[in-house]
C-alpha cells in the first residue's frame, strides 16, 4: 500500500521534491474520502477534517481542492469555474494544477464535465445524475457572523436551536424592509441542519434544491466538508410574510439575449454606461455559439475583436 | 466593445515569467546558493523551518529563495511540501535535559550546575551598523575555548527540574502510573481540530505559530492583559537526538540531531487547600534558533492554562479559540489575502439590493432626492 | 506504518500476509472509492466492482478492498468473533492497511461483519454524539448477494421517488433494527452492503420499507 510517486518519468529521482498522483498523499485521501462518506450520511452537517497545507493559499480554494484531489481520477472531465466563468485566474490556476497533477481532462462545457469545482455560482445549465460538484467555501458555519465561537454554534447545531438565525434574518427586514443577505443566503436540509451554501448569490438557491447531483463543499482553512445528497430537500430560510425571492434582472444578458440567468454587471466608462452580462462564461458561449444575440454583440454591432472567430477557435481546441 | 473576459491563462504565464526575472534580479550578480542562505542568513531558515513544521535546513533555504526573502511566504511553501509526506513512524520523546548545549542562561539564579553559556547571541551587541559586514572582511575564528571547560561533562539539569525537585514548581503533568508510558501526544496536522484542546495540541499549534502574533501576545500579558508574573526560568538552545524505536531490534535508533530553542517560564505562584502554593510553568519550544519565539510560546502557553489553573479568562492571551485560530500566519494570509480574488457575483448581488433600498428611501423622501445628485450617479 | 513495514519486508510477519495486496493502489483505491462515494449518495444503487486483492478466503476480496480503500492507522477495525479469530486474516489486514483493531464495536470506526441471521445487532456499534454524528461506526456487511428485486422500498436523500433492493440474507431483526438506526438522526450507523462482485450502501437517512409482507415473511424464517 505505499504511494508510489505519480510517475516515475516525470519525476527525477534524486530531485529534491516531488510530488504524489493528485497532490494528496494517500493517507491524506482516505481520511478526507472518509469525511466525504460521513458528510454524505448527514446532509448538511459540517463534518471536521484535518484540513492539510495546499499549495494555493487558504481561502483560495483550499477546501475544494482538496475534495477535488480525493475524489478525481484518470476517468475524469473536470471544469473549474470562479465567479460563474472558466477563464477568471483563480479558476486557471486550479484547473492547471489538476491537468498537471492529475493528469485529468479538462472542458469548460458543463454537460461534459464529471467533476465540477466552483467558487460562488452554480452553472446555469441544470446539472445531472453522475456529475459532482465540489464549491469552495470560505466560512462554512452560517452562524459564524451570529456567534463567533464553534463551541457555541456547535451546541446549536447539536440541539437544532436556530432562532438567532431567524432574528437576524427578522431584525433586517425591521431595519431595512428586506432580508439583507444576497449571498451565502441560509439554508435548511433535509428538514434538519442549517447550512452555509457558501458565498453563491441566493439566485442560485433553488439549483440546489432536488439536484441530480452530488453537492460537496469543502472549507480547508476552517478545516469542515460537507455534503448534499442528490434529491434532497434544500429550503431557503424565508418567513410567510416575507417569502424568499431570487434576484431577477430586468434586461436580458447583452452577448446572448439570455434571460433568467444571473448577469455581471460591467462598467463601460465613466459616464454611468454599463452592460449587463451572463455570469456563466460557458452558458453565455454555448448560446452564441447557438445563434443567439444579445443587444450589444459585437457582431451585431461593429467589434474590436471577432468573436465569433474567437468562437470557432475554442471549438476547434474543444 | 465589451467582450467577455479572455486570457486569464496568458496573463498568469506572464506574471509567473516576471515574478521568475525579479526573482533572479541582476544578472550581473551571482546567484545566491542554498548553502549561503543556510549558512548566512541561518535565523531566517530556522524560523521557516519552525513554522514550516519540518527540519530541513537545505528545503526551508530553497524555500526562502523561492520566495524572494518573503518569510511567511517560504512557511507556506515548506508547509505545502510536508503536508504530502508519507509518515514513517513516531519519534520517541525528546529529551531536552540531554541537550547538547550551545546557549543557557537562567534569569532566576545567578549560578547554577553547568553554569550560564551566553553563546552566539545578538545579546549585549551594540545595536550600531556594522560597515564591515558591508565588505567581505574575514572573520577571525572565535578563540578556542579550553577544550576542558566546553566539554561540558558536568550534567546540565533544567532549572524547571532543579526548582521542582524542591517541591517548589508544579509537576509539568499528570505523571503516568509507573509502568505506564505516557499518552500519545497528538497531532492537529492528522486530526481535526477540536476546542477545547489539550495542551500537548495547543503546544504544537503554538510552535506552528506566527513569530509576530506570539510575541504581540505575549507583550500583551506583561502589560496586564492576562497577566502572569513570568521569570524566565531558563533558556536552553542546542542539539537533541531524535530517536525511533525499531520494533526489529527492540531498541531505540538516533535518526538524526536536530536543533531546537527551548523556553521554560516559572510564573506565578498557586496554592490551594490541599496543594502548598507552587510555581506554575509556561513552556516554549521550537526549532532551531528562535529564542524570541520559544520566549513568546511560553507566555502564551501559561496564559492559555488560565482555564485549567481556575484564573478568570478576560484577556485575549488567555482565550484559546481566539489565540489558536488566528496563530497560523499560513492561514491567516490566505484569508486575507483572498480578499483580492474575484467577488464579482457577491458584489452584484450587494449593489442591486443597495440600489432597490436607496431608491425605496428616495421615494419615501422626495425632497432629499432632488439635493442629492449622488443618487442620479448611483442609478 | 505499513509503509514503513513494506519497507521492511523482515518484520516477522508471516510471508503469506504480504502477497495478495491491491495492485495499483493510488487509481484503484480512488476508482473504488468513487463507486463508494456514488453507491452512499444514492442509497439502494448497485455498484459492480472488480479487485485483484487478494486476503485470505474468509472474507471476499471485495471487501478487503472496501475496507484498504476506506481504513488506515488512524482508525479502528472491529472484526466480528469468527472472522477476528482467524489469525491469516488479521495478519493479511495488519500488512496491508495497518489498522488498530478494536476490542469492543462500539469503538470501532469501521466494523466487519458477514451478514446472515447470526449478524450483532446495529445498536452495539458507535451511533455519534449529537455535537458529532460523524463520530459513528461504517458498518462493511458481506452478504450472498445484492439485486435491485424489490424486497425493499428505499426513500429519502439521494433516493428520487424509491428505490427498490433486496439483501440476502440478513437477519430477521435487521428491518427494525435500522428503523431505530433511522429514528436516531443525525445519529446513527451507516452501511456498505458487499456482495462478491457488487456494493451497495445505506446511510442513516434512508427509510427502508417493506415492499412485500410476504417476501419479508420468507427471508425472516
Amino acid at each position: 500500500m505505499t504511494s508510489a510517486p505519480f510517475s516515475s518519468s516525470e519525476a527525477q529521482s534524486g530531485a529534491i521534491a516531488d510530488y504524489n498522483f493528485a497532490y494528496l498523499d494517500e493517507q491524506t485521501k482516505r481520511m478526507i474520502r472518509r469525511a466525504i462518506l460521513k458528510g454524505i450520511a448527514i446532509p448538511g452537517y459540517q463534518v471536521p477534517f484535518a484540513s492539510r497545507e495546499m499549495p494555493m493559499p487558504y481561502g483560495w480554494g483550499t477546501g475544494g481542492v482538496q475534495v477535488t484531489a480525493s475524489i478525481i481520477g484518470p476517468d475524469d472531465t473536470l471544469k473549474v469555474i470562479d465567479q460563474g466563468a472558466d477563464d477568471t485566474t483563480n479558476a486557471v490556476s486550479i484547473r492547471a494544477f489538476f491537468a498537471k497533477m492529475a493528469k485529468v481532462k479538462t472542458t469548460t462545457h458543463t454537460g461534459e464535465a464529471s467533476v465540477i469545482q466552483t467558487r460562488h455560482r452554480i452553472p446555469e445549465e441544470q446539472l445531472h445524475e453522475g456529475q459532482v460538484i465540489v464549491f469552495q467555501v470560505p466560512i462554512p458555519e452560517p452562524l459564524r457572523f451570529l456567534e463567533p465561537r464553534e463551541t457555541e454554534t456547535r451546541k446549536m447545531h447539536a440541539v437544532e436551536d436556530y432562532g438567532l438565525m431567524h432574528v437576524k434574518l427578522y431584525e433586517d427586514i425591521a431595519q431595512k424592509g428586506h432580508i439583507a443577505t444576497n449571498y451565502a443566503y441560509p439554508v435548511k436540509v433535509k428538514g434538519r441542519y442549517i447550512m452555509d451554501p457558501s458565498p453563491t448569490p441566493k439566485f442560485d438557491n433553488p439549483k440546489m434544491n432536488q439536484s441530480e447531483a452530488l453537492q460537496l463543499y469543502g472549507a480547508g482553512r476552517e478545516m469542515r466538508i460537507y455534503a448534499i445528497p442528490p434529491y434532497t430537500d434544500v429550503v431557503s430560510l424565508d418567513f410567510e410574510d416575507y417569502p424568499f425571492e431570487v434576484q431577477t434582472f430586468e434586461e436580458p444578458c447583452a452577448l446572448c439575449g439570455g434571460t433568467g440567468v444571473f448577469l455581471d454587471e460591467v462598467i463601460l466608462d465613466d459616464q454611468g454606461g454599463r452592460m449587463f452580462v451572463c455570469s456563466d462564461s460557458d452558458y453565455c458561449e454555448d448560446r452564441r455559439a447557438k445563434g443567439h444575440r444579445g443587444a450589444l454583440s459585437p457582431d451585431i454591432y461593429e467589434s474590436e475583436e471577432s468573436l465569433s472567430a474567437q468562437i470557432s477557435q475554442e471549438g476547434a481546441d474543444a | 466593445m465589451y467582450v467577455a473576459v479572455k486570457g486569464g491563462e496568458a496573463a498568469i504565464k506572464a506574471a509567473h515569467e516576471l515574478l521568475a526575472d525579479r526573482r533572479r534580479g541582476d544578472r550581473a550578480l551571482p546567484a545566491i546558493s542554498l548553502e549561503q542562505i543556510s549558512e548566512q542568513m541561518a535565523l531566517a531558515v530556522d524560523r521557516v523551518m519552525s513554522e514550516g513544521a519540518l527540519y530541513d535546513r537545505e528545503l526551508a533555504a530553497l524555500a526562502i529563495k523561492q520566495a524572494r526573502g518573503d518569510m511567511i511566504e517560504a512557511i507556506f511553501l515548506l508547509r505545502a511540501y510536508r503536508t504530502t509526506l508519507p509518515r514513517m513512524g513516531y519519534s520517541k520523546l525528546v529529551d531536552t535535559s540531554a541537550m547538547q548545549i550551545h546557549r543557557r542562561i537562567s534569569a532566576t539564579f545567578k549560578d547554577l550546575p553547568g553554569g550560564q553559556i551566553l553563546g552566539p547571541t545578538f545579546d549585549y551587541t551594540h545595536r550600531l551598523l556594522d560597515p564591515s559586514l558591508a565588505t567581505d572582511e574575514e572573520v577571525p575564528a572565535p578563540e578556542a575555548v579550553n577544550p576542558s571547560d566546553d566539554q561540558t561533562d558536568e550534567p546540565m539539569p533544567r532549572v524547571s527540574d532543579l526548582i521542582a525537585g524542591e517541591g517548589l514548581m508544579e509537576a509539568d503533568s499528570e505523571e503516568p502510573e509507573s509502568g505506564c508510558d505516557w499518552d500519545e501526544p497528538g497531532d492537529l496536522t492528522r486530526k481535526p481540530m477540536q476546542f477545547p484542546m489539550s495542551r500537548d495540541l495547543r503546544l504544537q499549534a503554538l510552535s506552528r505559530g506566527d513569530e509576530g502574533f506570539l510575541l504581540s501576545l505575549g507583550y500583551s500579558t506583561q502589560r496586564g492583559f492576562g497577566r502572569s508574573h513570568p521569570f524566565a526560568g531558563e533558556i536552553r538552545i542546542g542539539e537533541v537526538d531524535v530517536e525511533v524505536e525499531v520494533p526489529e531490534l527492540g531498541f531505540a535508533v538516533s535518526v538524526g540531531r536536530i536543533q531546537v530553542s527551548e523556553c521554560q517560564m516559572v510564573n506565578q505562584f498557586k496554592g490551594s487547600k490541599t496543594v502548598p502554593p507552587q510555581f506554575t510553568r509556561g513552556y516554549g519550544l521550537v526549532f532551531g534558533q528562535s529564542e524570541r519565539k520559544s520566549m513568546s510560546m511560553a507566555l502564551c502557553d501559561r496564559a492559555l492554562r488560565a482555564k485549567e489553573l481556575e484564573e478568570d479568562i478576560l484577556a485575549p492571551a488567555q482565550d484559546e479559540e481566539f489565540v489558536i485560530s488566528h496563530a497560523d500566519n499560513v492561514q491567516a494570509t490566505g484569508f486575507v489575502e483572498h480578499l483580492k480574488l474575484p467577488h464579482y457575483v457577491d458584489f452584484q448581488a450587494e449593489l442591486k439590493l443597495v440600489r432597490q433600498m436607496q431608491s425605496e428611501f428616495y421615494e419615501s423622501s422626495p425632497q432629499t432626492a432632488e439635493a442629492d445628485d449622488t443618487q442620479e450617479a448611483a442609478q | 506504518m505499513a509503509e514503513m513495514m513494506s519497507n521492511n519486508p523482515a518484520t516477522g510477519a508471516n510471508l503469506d500476509a504480504m502477497i495478495g495486496g491491491l495492485g495499483d493502489p493510488v487509481f484503484q483505491t480512488q476508482r473504488l472509492f468513487r463507486s463508494i462515494m456514488d453507491a452512499m449518495a444514492r442509497p439502494g444503487t448497485i455498484h459492480p466492482l472488480k479487485t485483484d486483492a487478494q486476503p485470505p478466503a474468509s472474507i471476499y476480496p471485495l471487501t478487503a478492498a472496501v475496507l484498504a480503500t476506506l481504513a488506515d492507522a488512524d482508525t479502528s477495525v472491529w472484526l466480528e468473533e469468527a472472522l477476528a479469530d482467524n489469525s491469516a486474516l488479521v495478519n493479511w489486514l495488519t500488512f496491508h492497511i495497518g489498522a488498530p483493531f478494536a476490542a469492543e464495536p462500539s469503538e470501532a470506526s469501521f466494523a466487519v461483519l458477514k451478514g446472515g441471521k447470526e449478524m450483532p445487532a446495529l445498536d452495539g456499534f458507535a451511533k455519534g454524539s449529537q455535537d458529532y454524528p460523524d463520530r459513528s461506526a461504517t458498518l462493511i456487511i458481506e452478504v450472498e448477494a445484492l439485486s435491485d428485486k424489490p424486497q425493499w422500498c428505499l426513500s429519502g436523500p439521494g433516493i428520487k421517488d424509491q428505490n427498490s433492493l433486496t439483501v440476502s440474507v440478513l437477519s430477521s431483526l435487521f428491518v427494525s433494527q435500522w428503523q431505530d438506526n433511522h429514528a436516531l438522526f443525525p445519529r446513527g450507523v451507516d452501511i456498505i452492503f458487499v456482495s462478491p462482485d457488487a456494493i451497495a450502501c445505506l446511510p442513516r437517512t434512508t427509510r427502508i420499507a417493506l415492499a412485500n409482507p410476504n417476501a419479508s415473511d420468507k427471508q425472516e424464517h
